[in-house]
């Protein structure tokens, strides 16, 4: 072997010059692919954190989370003059607007950002991908004593056992965290208390829950009524409590609470009075931003601002106001909700009364003209005072209260108005049957007995309607009519046998309630405001004055005995076990032997 | 089978676009424009997405077993990303399409889109075929993830073996929270949704959905790229539930990939060569485990295996009131309970929308409490599920196997071919086919 065998030859030359150059060109390659890796990954980096940034410290907010545009909202509500109101409408527009381009401004910014680093990452992954691809070298082949066992199967098992434990930690947190009481049973520590399903029949029959009485015909379902009394002596006056506020609804009492509502033009409230001792439970003040910006209505002043009776079913007790204020507390006192129906469109001021269907409000709002009808009747949900149903109706304005007939295939909730009586299904709002028999400002309610529904109104006529038809029966499905002696405020009162009018001026009318032939006629000097009651067979009628007249009918008008207040009074009595509620102009008065105990819930 | 002819035949529900409110009329005189309603996107559509899959899947199977190119492979991956991923938005996706089929079956009222169904059903069968050639070159979340794996390190792999777990139980979960009609699971909590939806090829608002509307999951798809940097496709290898599924049956698959195209020679080449962790040691090179202590080992599992399946079980029935919560109807009938009960005042837009539909309370209370009982049904089978995961994983662990060479293991080989070319009986192969000389 001689040196010049070592000696590099041209080709070796040419392959070293080769190899040299693929080198450079190797690490010019991995310099360059490191180099824009580097680049497009800070780029990616700034470019996410200015997004981050600005994502999470964002200066404008949502329309929803401006608090200036609230406080603009309030005060929009709060102020009635118009200059004012324009004043704040347009800074309303201004400020909506400004919020409406910043969050669009913000969307824009968002979307380019997001663009620059979508195309930062995919030029990041390129340069970081071919780099990686510069230095990847093929492994050489390894020594038996360099090779590793196949899988640490000891450790794996380890592995699943530590993964399944933190599996099962993890689901006690769940647990722990998300367990809990369902439904929201009393998550504040049991003090929530359920509210309790609506009451049934046979339990509403043990009270008073709503104008007239549960079935709104003024029937009582006791008999051990007192039949005399005296407000001035304090006979039989189980005590009487002043009423804060003036109204001319009627008490409804459920076990040991009496309520009532009042009003002035200003002031509106709700009251619960202890049935045990008249002792003022609770007073609570009713006003929405509706009422506070409107003027009061005009009304009569014997309708007064709090004529409608509240009603109750032992959870809930609701009222009705003339201003369309319309609220529900529970029977503690704990406002529920309140709204305002938008004022009404009537005159002489809101009469009719409330009535509680099972888990609805039901409100019959009727109003305008004969020609141009507003009226429907509306459900409200008990619980939120949310609308679960409305039916228009075409009747104008009237101040009669509809009453719940229990008929024997169905339940019908019997409306009055001009012209028409209309009876609709209460748990959907879906007529059932109508008949054109009434004319003119209908304020007597109906009444029912046995399959038959009593109308009444002056310049109109007494009818007797079956129940349970349906469409228009106007001509088909009428019993009997009558005309004589037809009231034009104080309501009809029947047992099945007669059917009883009393006019405003003092004139009694009796009916036979199967043919419609005219009983008798009697003329009692007063006036009548108040409708009737009836305990087992004794009328219970009671004049402006606060005089009640308890008779009897058959043969005749026959006077049982004869009671006073001592108090005007437009109000019907409220009968329970041994007692009578009466609300006097001024107070309200518990009428009863002194040892009658309380029965029912607390 | 005669299910699955029902699912195909299933016609989708068509729907109709309304205005849900009355609008507002304003004084200015300004009038609203009119509604627009896009036109329904053509049934050609869908019927191009389910031939795309076939044609795809066929192509990654052809392109993993007989041509054995990877870089083929990584082309048809690019393809499936862009036209799966980016132009469909990720949607429909087999991954998803499990929720589809589980509703469909317990659910009569739910109309399963024939899509679903293919996308269900195919990559399944494929794969009992030729292995998981569908997360090969296929799948677009793989396929991201796969692109981005720049610098894959090996997981340890114990820690691969314990993570896998994961996928089972969210595959179980899944399928609960789908059957009972609660939620879609897996594509609430896509990571790679939002991604996909960034680039707005056929939806214009897709852009402000992905940044407006779920920022929370963007931020989970770019934490889940930046990790599949340095560990290659960690969705698919610990959390893809459809993946869970290819698993058990690529076990079985008819054929599947191979290192080598011939006889393995125990080079060793290989042996690091898969980032996934895929390839199996031969062990007849190294000492046989005691016997005695793996068979006690075993009976004692045998053993655990009833406890493990009745301890889930009860475990998972309490968490099935917890869970019932993820449920519209139970979250519903739950605030419209706070409100009744004064617990809070005022509603918001769950209670809302309940009262709007006028039903008694009770029924929706019945309604909550029907779906809580299935809940409870539910999780005490997704205890059992997860049990029996755990227990057949542990037993399997603990089952020695003879094995004389390199290959790859069937369930967790994705069959993307980056081994090939470590192989060096695959290099000769492919020098013999370019008519290059090769050394013997």
């Amino acid at each position: 072997m001689t040196a010049d065998a070592n000696k590099p030859t041209d080709a070796d030359k040419t392959n070293d010059a080769q190899q040299a150059r693929q080198d450079e060109l190797a690490r010019v390659r991995y310099q360059a692919a490191v180099g824009t890796a580097i680049v497009a990954g800070t780029f990616c980096l700034l470019v996410g954190i200015t997004l981050a940034v600005a994502h999470f410290q964002r200066t404008t907010v949502g329309l929803d989370e401006s608090e200036e545009l609230n406080n603009l909202r309030n005060a929009l509500l709060k102020v009635s003059d118009p200059e004012d109101r324009k004043v704040i409408r347009e800074d309303i527009r201004r400020r909506d607007l400004e919020l409406r381009q910043g969050f669009f401004g913000r969307r824009a910014f968002t979307k380019t950002g997001g663009y620059l680093l979508l195309a930062g990452l995919v030029v990041f992954i390129a340069g970081a991908g071919l780099a990686a691809a510069c230095r990847k070298r093929l492994p050489t082949p390894l020594r038996a004593d360099q090779r590793k066992p196949a899988i640490g199967a000891q450790a794996a098992r380890w592995a699943v056992t530590v993964i399944a434990v933190t599996l099962v930690a993890g689901g006690v947190f769940v647990v722990a965290y998300y367990g809990g009481a369902p439904d929201g049973e009393a998550p504040d520590g049991g003090q929530a208390v359920a509210v309790k399903a609506p009451p049934g029949r046979e339990e509403i029959r043990k009270h008073w829950p709503r104008f007239r009485g549960p079935d709104g015909s003024g029937h009582s379902a006791y008999t051990n009524i007192p039949t005399t009394w005296n407000g001035k002596t304090g006979e039989n006056i189980l005590w009487k409590t002043p009423v804060p506020l003036p109204g001319e609804n009627s008490p409804v009492v459920w076990g040991k609470r009496v309520f009532l509502s009042g009003a002035t033009e200003q002031k509106r409230e709700v009251y619960c009075f202890s049935a045990a001792d008249g002792k003022l439970l609770w007073q609570k003040p009713v006003s929405t931003p509706a009422s506070r910006m409107t003027d009061p209505p005009e009304i009569l002043a014997d309708t007064g601002f709090a004529c409608p009776t509240c009603a109750t079913d032992g959870r809930f007790v609701c009222a009705i106001f003339a201003n369309a204020d319309i609220a529900c507390f529970d029977v503690d006192g704990r406002e529920r909700w309140v709204r305002n129906l938008g004022a009404f469109k009537n005159s002489y001021g809101y009469a009719s009364s409330l009535n509680i269907y099972r888990s609805t409000l039901l409100v019959l709002v009727d109003q305008g003209t004969p020609s141009k009808p507003l009226s429907y009747l509306l459900a409200l949900d008990l619980m939120t005072g949310k609308t679960a149903w409305r039916t228009e109706r075409p009747v104008s304005s009237s101040w009669a209260t509809p009453i719940l007939a229990h008929t024997a295939k169905r339940e019908e909730f019997i409306t009055v108005g001009c012209p028409w009586v209309i009876a609709y299904n209460p748990a959907d709002g879906k007529e059932l049957w109508r008949a054109k028999v009434l004319d003119g400002d209908v304020a007597p309610s109906p009444v029912y007995h046995s399959g038959t529904a009593f109308t009444v109104n002056t310049g109109a006529q007494l009818t007797a309607i079956p129940t349970g038809g349906s469409g228009d029966i106007t001509k088909t499905g009428i019993t009997w009519t009558a005309e004589d002696g037809l009231p034009d405020i104080v309501s009809p009162v029947t047992d099945g046998k007669v059917v009883l009018l009393v006019t405003t001026d003092g004139l009694l009318t009796c009916y036979a309630a199967a043919d419609g032939k005219l009983l008798w006629e009697h003329e009692i000097d007063a006036i009548f405001m108040s409708s009737p009651g009836l305990v087992g067979d004794k009328f219970y009628l009671m004049d402006e004055k606060g005089v009640m007249r308890i008779f009897i009918t058959a043969g005749g008008y026959k006077e049982v005995a004869k009671a006073e207040l001592g108090e005007k009074s437009h109000s019907s009595p409220a009968f329970l076990d041994g007692r009578l509620y009466l609300h006097g102009k001024k107070h309200l008065f518990c009428i009863g032997k002194k040892r009658t105990s309380l029965t029912g819930p607390d | 089978m005669p299910i699955l002819v029902a699912l195909f035949l299933m016609p989708a529900a068509s729907a109709l676009g309304a205005e849900r409110f009355a609008l507002p009329k304003f004084k200015s005189g300004y009038e609203l424009p009119p509604l627009e309603v896009p036109p329904a996107a053509s049934d050609a559509l869908e019927y191009l997405d389910v031939a795309a899959l076939a044609a795809a899947l066929a192509l990654a199977s052809y392109l993993a077993l007989r041509a054995r190119s990877r870089r083929a492979l990584w082309v048809l991956m690019a393809a499936s990303l862009v036209y799966f991923g980016f132009y469909r938005g990720g949607c429909i996706c087999s991954i998803g399409a499990i929720q589809n089929v589980v509703l469909a079956l317990l659910d009569n009222g739910y109309a399963i889109p024939f899509t679903a169904v293919a996308f269900f059903v195919i990559p399944l069968a494929v794969t009992l075929l030729f292995g998981r050639t569908f997360c090969a070159a296929v799948c677009p979340l793989g396929a991201l993830q796969d692109i981005v794996a720049v610098r894959p390190v090996r997981v340890p792999a114990w820690l691969d073996h314990g993570l896998g777990l994961l996928a089972y139980v969210y595959l179980g979960a899944a399928v609960l929270f789908a059957a009972t009609g609660a939620a879609f699971l897996i594509c609430e909590y896509d990571p790679f949704v939002a991604i996909f939806r960034l680039v707005p090829f056929t939806r214009p608002n897709a852009m402000m959905e992905a940044f407006g509307g779920s920022m929370g999951m963007l931020i989970l798809g770019a934490g889940f790229v930046l990790v599949g940097l340095f560990i290659a496709r960690p969705y698919c290898r610990w959390l893809c539930p459809y993946g869970a599924m290819l698993r058990l049956l690529s076990r079985a698959s008819k054929w599947h990939v191979t290192i080598t195209p011939d006889e393995c020679v125990h080079c060793t080449l290989c042996e690091d060569s898969c980032p996934l962790g895929a390839i199996q040691k031969p062990t007849t090179d190294l000492p046989r485990p005691d016997r005695l202590i793996d068979r006690r080992r075993l009976a004692l599992l045998l053993i655990l295996v009833p406890l493990l399946l009745a301890g889930g079980g009860c475990f998972g029935r309490y968490l099935g009131e917890p869970f019932s919560r993820v449920h519209f109807t139970v979250q519903q009938a739950e605030r419209v309970r706070l409100e009744e009960t004064g617990q809070i005042t005022g509603t918001d837009d769950i209670s809302d929308a309940f009262y709007k539909t006028q039903r008694p309370r009770e029924e929706l209370y019945a309604e909550a409490g029907a779906i809580r009982g299935r809940f409870d049904i539910g999780g005490t089978l997704l205890g059992v599920w997860v049990g029996l995961v755990v227990a057949v994983k542990l037993i399997h662990l603990s089952v020695y196997r003879t094995r004389t060479d390199y290959e790859p293991d069937r369930a967790t080989c994705l069959s993307c071919g980056r081994c090939f070319k470590y192989c060096p009986v695959e290099r000769k192969r492919l020098k013999t086919l370019k008519g290059e000389p090769t050394t013997p």
